[in-house]
């Protein structure tokens, strides 16, 4: 603060500015001395301005992180996606494999399985970087 | 200022506002990036933003640089198109040519082309519509939908729901694991549809004068059909012949623990 407005608010609080007086009293007293301090509603309003601000420039600031960071991991995710298909996939046979030497169909769902496996791999695996 | 300008003109594709001969065929590879291109009868190429191309042989390549998001170009529609992107979306619309649409994490929709259709998405939809040649389509946990189309059909999917509506094929080859296959499709001539799936459904409408011969595969009493001035046979515990007329198409049905529905259209 300037001299001039350390005076006046020395001025305003007088000998009691040690006090035990609640905060809001002293705040009335500063500003009834001087018209240099905003307001006590007005200071709260820019404080609450402010950390509005700051929490919305954090929350654009962590959407863009993960959003790079999603998209970075998108030729991850692509080969992710397709070992977890081939995974069920490999799945799906062993559940019937113990059946197939005794039942044609299944023997022929085997080979059906086997087929989508491939078409899986050579239409997503092995052109992924 | 200046160094700006001359940027943006070393940028520009020089062929920006000029005819494409029809023999040609625009590729354009983006890592993430809104790809859209729309073909319209007489149209000059235009690109949005402006893009650096290059022109070998009938092929013009276009190159999106990373951190471009959307990109637009307006091409002569008879060409042909392919576009690959790692992550993004693709939309192609007025093609009277062949197009290739390949997308890693993304959706694909491409609609309104007189040519063949081969698209691929690993995490995201399709949407194939009005198209009058073959279509090639493979997804694996989203929807694939190809809607009203005159040509022969390949799709695949392992969990994502297929869907072929007012589809006009002699051909149709439809395969999923655990998921769905809905079809509400004729036939342009004899031929052959098969729809298989592991654990799934598969649903067939057709048109009640459409004649077939269709072989039901699925677990004792997971068939079912609701058609008029049909004959069936059942072979076995799992299979189900049913015919409708004298030849037609053959269909495949087939679902190794899930159920086989074929039914009339109007009872959809």
């Amino acid at each position: 603060m300037s001299d001039e407005l350390t005076r006046r608010v020395r001025d305003a609080l007088g000998p009691g500015r040690t006090s035990h007086a609640p905060p809001e009293a002293l705040w009335s007293r500063i500003a009834a001395g001087t018209s240099l301090l905003p307001s006590r509603r007005r200071f709260l309003g820019w404080r609450v301005a402010a950390t509005g601000l700051a929490a919305a420039a954090l929350l654009i600031a962590v959407s863009m992180f993960v959003r790079r960071g999603v998209e970075s991991r998108a030729p991850q995710a692509v080969q992710v996606v397709t070992i977890a298909s081939l995974e069920s996939i490999d799945a799906a046979v062993s559940a019937i494999r113990k059946d197939s030497a005794s039942v044609p169909r299944v023997a022929d769902e085997m080979v059906f399985l086997a087929r989508m496996r491939a078409s899986l791999q050579s239409d997503f695996l092995q052109k992924a970087p | 200022m200046i160094a700006l300008l001359v940027a943006a003109a070393s940028a520009a594709c020089p062929l920006s506002g000029k005819d494409l001969p029809p023999s040609t065929r625009l590729e354009i590879a983006a890592q993430g990036a809104l790809v859209a291109v729309r073909g319209a009868a007489g149209a000059r190429l235009a690109l949005k933003p402006e893009l650096d191309c290059s022109m070998v042989g009938n092929v013009l390549r276009i190159v999106v640089p990373d951190g471009t998001r959307d990109v637009t170009a307006d091409v002569p529609s008879a060409i042909a198109v392919s576009v690959t992107v790692l992550r993004g979306n693709i939309e192609i619309s007025g093609i009277n040519g062949n197009v290739m649409a390949d997308v890693g994490a993304g959706d694909v929709q491409v609609t309104r082309v007189n040519g063949d259709v081969t698209t691929r998405s690993a995490v995201g939809t399709i949407h194939l519509s009005d198209i009058t040649g073959r279509i090639d389509a493979a997804a694996q946990n989203n929807e694939l939908r190809v809607t009203r189309t005159r040509g022969d059909v390949r799709v695949s999917n392992v969990s994502g729901t297929t869907l072929l509506e007012a589809v006009q094929a002699s051909n149709i080859m439809a395969t999923t694991v655990t998921s769905e296959i809905v079809c509400t499709c004729s036939p342009v001539g004899p031929g052959t549809w098969e729809m298989r799936t592991h654990t799934g459904a598969v649903r067939v409408a057709v048109g009640r004068n459409v004649e077939f011969v269709a072989t039901l595969d699925a677990p004792p009493n997971a068939s079912r059909v609701d058609m008029s001035g049909v004959s069936q046979q059942t072979e076995g515990k799992r299979k189900v012949t049913v015919v409708r007329g004298e030849g037609g198409t053959r269909m495949l049905l087939s679902s190794f623990s899930g159920g086989v529905f074929l039914q009339d259209q109007d009872q959809r």
